[in-house]
């Protein structure tokens, strides 16, 4: 079950071309992407509307893809234009398509009703092509349930045990308390861990001479969108107080879209603000990130096999788990609410808490 | 009181039959069926268990205790550690459940370990001299605890709906209840999804709620950190205004969502800190697992799921 009424990150813009035709499967739909020639995304159900073909192994023709089953063209509306050995098409034989819209380098895709899809409810990712941040592109593929992936994101105290040689830091890291806030769409987290150790990623292209302050402040909204203010600064340079001195800066942008139930597509950049002439430090930044997702996916699909073994396993929670148990309780309400409108029936009030 | 551990038997697969009785042989405080006990078990567990002897029984209280999936210290003590001649904390019988005085025809429908109650009701039918059914459902035979004592009751009144022979099937529920007629009540304990079922049977077939009487199942195994000892209090809500009055037996958190307060929660049992809540003022009593010594002192916060106050009013950041 997912929520419909959202934007997902369907694609890096890359991906998407003028020439070919890109798919990918968004919430158990397959979606079918390409680039008209004035450089629009067109995005429909990548499933030629008659025998249920993939229409991404299909043919380009101009704006619009032919079937390569029974040659059945549609053009960039979905509405099939050409029929072999039928010269009047029904209105019916038309593909879905579904609101598309390419910011800041994310192609996203809206999956629910078409009416609702406002193109101000995508956040902003600004970091992504500003002139004065520099990241790589990412992605990585799950075979898990996108929700065990929210998990780890939403408690960082698993870095030091996890990425001890790229993210981690010293123990002390996981010991320091973050403040959970709710959101209507999520949650808001606050960690910040004084006088630690700097973090193998970041001593690989600054030297520190001493203990530094630390900070990972990020909201973390529906479907699963990451995005962070994160750094640190020289320990008694004030970074706690406002004043980021000698400090590295990163904006970081997470988009998790699952694919299916028990996979998901991770899009990931690791923007910094310092050295952006040195594509060396850029690099060494986003390998450092690659390697620590590595290593976060290793452990969760471990966990993910774990979990199918024992359908009845129950967990015993602890204190970590707070933002990510009210992420979760908000993408139930989300699903619930979604569930009832289906049924015709109006959304719970409540009294916002 | 304290009470011996007169003996343990075995009813069924995963379901022990424990019988109770004063040290001194005396007679132990009168219960009505359908009544249950509060049993302290160590780490400062306790839990509530039915009981099922007939409430003319006044030496024993025979409680029924299936092991619950994934216990986390009170069935399994029971199951796996407790032994005949153990003295038990036990506190006096309270029901909740009890036969109505208004009906004179009862239908009672359990599920597993929840004929415990239902046993005590149907002995106490017999004596009134009431028409009952029963609905006994079960996942298999052998889980099918006081075959014997029912089989004494009578088989006619009694349909057995055993899940691994039913082919996926749920008991036909509405066929069990029949019309609804003035006089006939109801009596539903076992898991959430039966009673759900039931609740909704009962009204389709149109019977008023009064008709119909539930134990909830939590009263076999209620969460960890309440204890009987609760007193009632009223949240007072600082932003809305709202005032939500809190009863001994129901939790800050129930209370809030009943009165449509809903704020995240997942294990509901004091453990994960996803439902705290900030104090405007008043004393919190602490019964979760996460709060720092300093935070309990500090009495800014507390987690609404097992917490309650030991002022009469709570104000709380809501």
């Amino acid at each position: 079950m997912f929520i419909k009424n959202l934007w997902y990150v369907a694609a890096w813009d890359h991906e998407v071309t003028q020439e070919g035709l890109f798919s990918r499967t968004i919430i158990g739909l397959p979606v079918l992407m390409y680039r008209t020639q004035d450089g629009q995304v067109v995005a429909m159900e990548d499933r030629c509307c008659h025998r249920g073909a993939p229409l991404s192994v299909g043919r380009r023709e101009g704006d619009c893809v032919r079937c390569m089953y029974h040659g059945l063209k549609f053009d960039a509306t979905g509405q099939c234009t050409e029929a072999p050995a039928q010269a009047r098409i029904p209105p019916q034989a038309k593909v879905r398509t579904l609101p598309v819209v390419q910011r800041h380098r994310w192609v996203w895709v809206w999956m629910g009703d078409p009416e609702r899809a406002d193109p101000d409810l995508i956040p902003d990712t600004q970091w992504l092509d500003h002139p004065d941040w520099r990241s790589e592109d990412g992605y990585i593929h799950y075979d898990v349930n996108y929700l065990l992936i929210c998990d780890n994101l939403l408690d960082f105290s698993h870095l030091p045990f996890v990425h001890p040689s790229t993210l981690g830091g010293s123990p002390d890291y996981a010991s320091a308390p973050a403040k959970v806030e709710r959101l209507d769409n999520g949650v808001r987290i606050t960690r910040w861990a004084i006088e630690t150790e700097a973090p193998p990623f970041a001593t690989a292209v600054k030297t520190w001479s001493g203990k530094v302050d630390r900070w990972n402040i990020y909201n973390f909204t529906l479907p699963a969108t990451l995005l962070m203010d994160s750094g640190m600064a020289p320990t008694g340079t004030g970074a706690p107080e406002g004043q980021r001195v000698e400090a590295l800066e990163f904006r970081a942008c997470q988009a998790i879209t699952p694919e299916t139930e028990n996979s998901t597509h991770y899009f990931f950049a690791h923007p910094h603000n310092f050295s952006i002439d040195q594509p060396e430090v850029t690099q060494s930044i986003h390998q450092a990130v690659v390697t620590a997702f590595d290593e976060d996916r290793a452990i969760i699909t471990a966990q993910q096999h774990s979990l199918a073994l024992a359908p009845n396993f129950k967990m015993v929670p602890f204190g970590i788990d707070a933002a990510l148990n009210q992420f979760r309780w908000v993408v139930a309400r989300r699903l619930e609410e979604e569930a009832q409108e289906l049924a015709g029936g109006q959304p719970v009030p409540r009294v916002k808490a | 009181m304290e009470l011996i551990v007169s003996q343990i038997t075995h009813e069924a697969q995963d379901v022990l039959g424990l019988e109770l009785r004063a040290p001194s042989g005396e007679a132990l405080p009168p219960f009505t069926a359908g009544a249950h006990v509060d049993v302290h078990l160590p780490h400062g567990l306790c839990r509530q268990y039915s009981i099922a002897n007939p409430p003319e029984e006044r030496h024993r209280y025979v409680l029924g205790v299936g092991l619950a999936p994934n216990s986390r210290g009170g069935s399994a003590f029971i199951h796996h550690q407790l032994q005949v001649g153990q003295r038990l904390k036990v506190g006096a019988p309270r029901c909740l459940f009890g036969l109505s005085d208004a009906a004179h025809q009862h239908l009672f429908v359990a599920g597993g370990i929840g004929i415990t109650p239902i046993l005590s009701m149907m002995a106490a039918c017999q004596a009134r001299g009431q028409p009952w059914r029963l609905l006994y459902c079960v996942r298999s035979r052998a889980k099918a605890a006081y075959a014997w004592p029912l089989a004494q009751l009578g088989s006619r009144h009694i349909h057995l709906h055993v899940d691994e022979e039913a082919a996926g099937q749920p008991p036909d529920l509405s066929a069990f209840l029949g019309p609804a007629a003035p006089g006939v009540h109801v009596y539903c304990c076992g898991p959430a999804g039966l009673m759900n079922a039931v609740e909704a049977a009962a009204h389709q077939a149109g019977l008023a709620q009064a008709q119909v009487h539930f134990e909830r199942f939590a009263a076999q195994g209620p969460v960890a950190g309440l204890t009987p000892d609760r007193q009632a209090f009223t949240a007072v809500l600082h932003r809305s205004g709202l005032r939500v009055p809190v009863p001994h037996d129901v939790s800050l958190l129930d209370a809030l969502e009943q009165h449509g307060v809903l704020i995240p929660s997942a294990c509901r049992e004091g453990l994960c800190r996803s439902c705290e809540v900030g104090i405007v003022s008043g004393q919190a009593e602490h019964r979760d697992h996460v709060l720092s010594e300093h935070e309990r002192l500090a009495q800014r916060c507390l987690l609404p799921c097992v917490s309650r106050s030991l002022s009469p009013e709570l104000v709380l950041d809501l």
